[in-house]
């Protein structure tokens, strides 16, 4: 009930729908969620120059770390909706984070999706010398020694962790799922012995070349990078995983701004440059509109609604 | 290897990139030496102008702004109590006691040798032995990193010689704080009552200025109106420079234990210069000949600090460039900034890049010496700055407080937590409790909490917890240290029991009036305790059980300090006297109203009015006219540099206030 009135709320304040023909007329403030330095700052950095140039006007980035994004999100739905204010956005991050605390500060829907511009699919990593060789051995193994296999994943509640609930759901094993603060540190216990496998991205993989060995990625087709790797489908596991970064606005911004910012991210995002790059880095380059992002949010939220409820209660 | 390492020095007799790394050196003190900016910020603010460069000189840039902050962390330290970063708590620690005696200088040259000394052994092992030492980097588990935290704490005994108890309630209280927020592991929201901004816990930088910067002010100039801030003058000379490195020279094992320390923590991944210093801090003086001269201001305590901080850099390094693993929060910017340009981690970066690899070490090597030229040059004019008087000084700190803490997060919830924490700051003070152990345990917290959490998970698949946490090498290694640290000041104390109690007399002054610190502080201890238990009832079993261990020690310790407030009552004066008490409370609540007032109007106006106000306050004598004036001026100039500075710079969006927001 609270929720829905928060989202009323939030739908009052609606601002003039009218917008000056010239959007946009100042400068638009581009907020990271993370702390300087990271993944999301340096890709905001990227875009910056030819943001600035597209749109001819300043774009300032801004940091509001903390409690994984949650803070900037909830500053981000606090601004006024005029289109003067963007702020990265992190799928499953936003889906999952109202979903599993009582007060995440912000609702998934008080965001509204301008354009995803890459996905980085995940998928299980072994060690090279690791006993299984494939994900079948691994499953076999976990059903034999229930709880005895040590999965790494990046935290609770994100992508690995979500992944890796509804992958025992799938498979009926039991495994021991150990979170850790972010990617970095659980690439170190994976490579250190500390953990028997680990939720890896495709650009967290792609460094160690062939000291590390892929079971199965979670997308619908085989990824570029790694051509020969299964898929989880193709196994008989129904698991879609990725990690989706995009850019947001307070939901209730004018169509019109919010068309502007789509064109001018979408051009970069399709610039052959920026997709070679990505690529290299194991990052999969898309152009996924705010619409489509939209259908996206609804359905995964429909998926991991359920789940969450159920280990959180 | 030396071909290589002559290949990178080659790039430096460049003079364009000898200039951007001397200058990237320069920038790095400046963002090490103002509280609330780190060489994580600065770092990641210069990351875009490098892309315009050639890798070659904009990770030179980036090798001199690293090196430059870990010395430059350690001006505000010695100057105004203030670590410039968490690396430099334990540079306070003597140096500013050094600035109180009026040998500011000492310990700034003092910090800048040993800082370019760590360095330099740091960087030396970096380019001989990266390889070998990488793998020791993975070795480092949960169950390491849970004993590296107990043994962090053990330092509290060194830290509180004289007052374990003291030390351990503050510690206690650090760790409980640092529970604050959206627990690491288990997701779950901690302690937060209802502030859904507190989702991202207690800032570190709130916390350094809440408890070391804030107590001395409101103590020093607000309550007892003292004329300069450490009450001495200084005048540098150049013979305080030879006297003070030729001193250090004839303690090469304290320098070279300081950095070697420093270096093995820089290779735990995840562990940074906040631990180094501090395991080094309380080495030294374990295994110094005169203990009794630590915390009381001698350059060796400075020297350990800062040579173990400075080698903690490079040692950072050594997992990043050979396995893409950073060994501290600055290292993963410089990854970062390696992929920009292309770089891989790993065998890439010595056989493919191998030119521009071996010159980013050679870089850090000449960025340790310029830090020794600019650091002991700079030791003339930044030890002048606590000859500036009081009541110009004071208002400037205080502002350069909220902003400090402000920041590095945009968060102006964090600057009344550091409004808080200075409060509870000067009680503490007053109770004759010191900050450093309660810091400690907010540093401490995670590493202790997270290992405990992923050891009970991996020990628990592997079949016993217990087994899986104590036989590994380095987790015996570290039990064994634990031991040794926990068990040897008491066997000393038992030693030279009469000695010490000589010592501590000399604060014990009975008072009938006073208040007994040690009462006050158990019934605190079991408030806290009560409180936590119940707002902590629905944690699961790995979101709450560091907290139950913490409620546990804090039961222990409250009933231990009601018991010895009660057998031995030491009684304390809160305030010298009622003018002094009245002096605080109008300070500390101009800052409250100062606080206020930011968001409605906005950070411009509100800092203009609380300085002109604080500056009125603290001069002693009626004003002239042209002294109205003068001080006008002083403050626009002020609050227009700071605003130009953190606004239009480093593009913190300080608030504009209600009245003005378009």
């Amino acid at each position: 009930m609270r929720k829905i009135f928060k989202v009323l709320a939030s739908l009052l304040f609606l601002p003039s729908l009218v917008l000056a023909d010239g959007y946009p007329e100042k400068k638009i403030v581009y907020q990271i969620t993370f702390n300087p330095g990271g993944g999301s700052d340096i890709r905001a950095r990227q875009q910056q120059p030819m943001l600035e140039a597209d749109l001819g006007v300043k774009i300032p980035i801004q940091y509001k770390p903390g409690g994984g994004g949650s803070l900037g999100w909830a500053e981000l739905v606090k601004k006024k909706a005029d289109g003067y204010f963007m702020s990265g956005i992190n799928i499953p991050h936003i889906i999952l984070q109202p979903l599993a605390r009582d007060n995440a500060g912000y609702e998934t829907e008080q965001i509204e999706p301008v354009i995803l511009f890459q996905q980085i699919p995940f998928g299980i990593t072994v060690m090279a010398d690791s006993p299984f060789k494939t994900l079948e051995e691994m499953v076999a193994y976990a059903k034999e020694n229930p709880g005895a296999v040590t999965i790494g994943g990046s935290g609770t509640w994100d992508a690995t962790h979500i992944a890796h609930l509804q992958f025992e759901k799938m498979t009926g094993a039991k495994f021991t799922y150990v979170p850790h603060k972010g990617g970095k540190p659980k690439q170190t216990a994976l490579l250190g012995g500390h953990t028997m496998a680990s939720w890896f991205g495709v650009s967290e993989w792609l460094p160690y070349g062939d000291k590390v060995r892929n079971l199965a990625v979670a997308t619908n087709e085989p990824v570029e990078t790694n051509p020969d790797l299964p898929t989880f489908k193709s196994l008989g596991y129904d698991l879609l995983s990725s990690v989706y970064h995009g850019v947001g606005v307070p939901a209730g911004t004018p169509a019109d701004a919010i068309a502007r910012l789509e064109q001018s991210f979408t051009a970069i995002a399709n610039d052959p440059e920026v997709r070679a790059r990505k690529l290299k880095d194991g990052i999969l380059p898309i152009a996924m509109s705010g619409a489509d992002a939209k259908t996206l949010i609804a359905d995964r939220k429909k998926i991991w609604a359920p789940i969450v409820k159920e280990f959180t209660q | 290897m030396f071909d290589g390492l002559l290949a990178g020095a080659a790039h430096l007799a460049a003079p364009m990139n000898l200039v951007f790394l001397v200058l990237g050196t320069a920038l790095g003190i400046v963002f090490g030496a103002i509280p609330g900016l780190t060489a994580t910020m600065g770092l990641a603010l210069l990351v875009p102008f490098t892309f315009s460069m050639e890798p070659t000189t904009g990770l030179l840039m980036l090798a001199g702004i690293y090196v430059g902050a870990m010395y430059g962390d350690a001006v505000p330290a010695i100057l105004i109590n203030t670590p410039g970063t968490p690396a430099a708590i334990a540079t306070t620690f003597d140096g500013y006691p050094l600035s109180k005696k009026g040998m500011a200088q000492h310990a700034l040259v003092a910090a800048a040798f040993a800082s370019c000394f760590g360095s330099i052994v740091g960087n030396l092992v970096l380019a001989g032995a990266a390889e070998p030492l990488a793998e020791m980097s993975l070795k480092f588990g949960p169950a390491e990193y849970f004993w590296l935290g107990v043994f962090g704490l053990t330092i509290i005994s060194v830290l509180s010689s004289g007052n374990l108890l003291k030390g351990f309630v503050t510690a206690t209280l650090g760790l409980l704080l640092s529970s604050v927020g959206m627990a690491t592991l288990s997701g779950e929201v901690r302690l937060t009552f209802g502030f859904p901004e507190l989702q991202g816990g207690i800032g570190l930088a709130g916390a350094l200025i809440g408890f070391f910067c804030l107590p001395e002010i409101l103590s020093n100039f607000i309550g007892k109106r003292q004329n300069t801030y450490a009450g001495t003058q200084v005048q540098p000379t150049i013979a305080v420079i030879k006297e003070t490195i030729r001193d250090l020279l004839c303690r090469p094992v304290l320098m070279l234990r300081s950095s070697l320390i420093g270096l093995v923590v820089g290779i735990a991944p995840g562990a940074g210069g906040n631990i180094a210093s501090m395991v080094s801090y309380s080495e030294a003086r374990r295994w110094e000949k005169n203990p009794e001269e630590f915390g009381k201001g001698t350059t060796r305590g400075v020297a350990a600090s800062e040579a173990a901080n400075s080698a903690m850099a490079p040692g950072s390094l050594i997992p990043l460039l050979t396995l893409g693993i950073p060994g501290s929060p600055p290292a993963a910017v410089i990854l970062g900034a390696l992929m920009l340009h292309g770089m891989q981690p790993g065998n890439d970066l010595f056989v493919v890049y191998s030119d521009v690899t071996y010159a980013f070490i050679v870089g850090l090597l000449v960025a340790s010496f310029a830090v020794l030229v600019l650091g002991t040059a700079g030791s003339f004019v930044y030890a002048r700055i606590i000859n500036v008087p009081s009541q110009t000084l004071a208002p400037l700190i205080l502002l350069m407080t909220v902003l400090g803490s402000y920041a590095i997060r945009n968060n102006l919830l964090d600057v009344w937590v550091m409004l808080v924490f200075g409060i509870v700051g000067l009680i503490l003070n007053r109770l004759r409790f010191q900050p450093a152990p309660l810091v400690l345990g907010i540093i401490l917290g995670p590493y202790i909490e997270n290992g405990l959490v992923q050891s009970m998970m991996i020990g628990g698949a592997s079949g016993s917890v217990l087994t899986y946490m104590t036989l590994r090498p380095i987790s015996l290694f570290l039990i064994a240290l634990c031991v040794l640290s926990a068990l040897g000041p008491w066997l000393l104390s038992r030693r030279k029991h009469k000695i010490t109690n000589v010592n501590n007399s000399d604060f014990d002054t009975e008072n009938a009036t006073g208040l007994n610190a040690d009462s006050i502080m158990g019934v605190v201890c079991l408030a806290i305790a009560a409180v936590v238990f119940f707002s902590t009832g629905g944690l699961s079993q790995y979101g709450g059980i560091f907290i139950r261990f913490c409620i546990g020690l804090l039961l222990v310790l409250g009933v231990a300090s009601i018991v010895r407030g009660v057998r031995q009552p030491q009684k304390v004066l809160f305030f010298d006297s009622v003018i002094e008490r009245s002096r605080i409370i109008i300070g500390v609540a101009m800052l409250a109203l100062y606080l206020v007032l930011i968001p409605i109007a906005g950070f411009v106006v509100a800092s203009l009015l609380f300085y002109l106000i604080m500056s009125f306050l603290l001069q002693e004598k009626a004003m002239t006219v042209i002294g109205v004036v003068s001080k006008l001026i002083q403050a626009v100039v002020v609050v227009g540099l700071l605003y130009a500075m953190f606004y239009y710079i480093l593009q913190v969006p300080l608030p504009v206030g209600q009245f003005f927001d378009t």
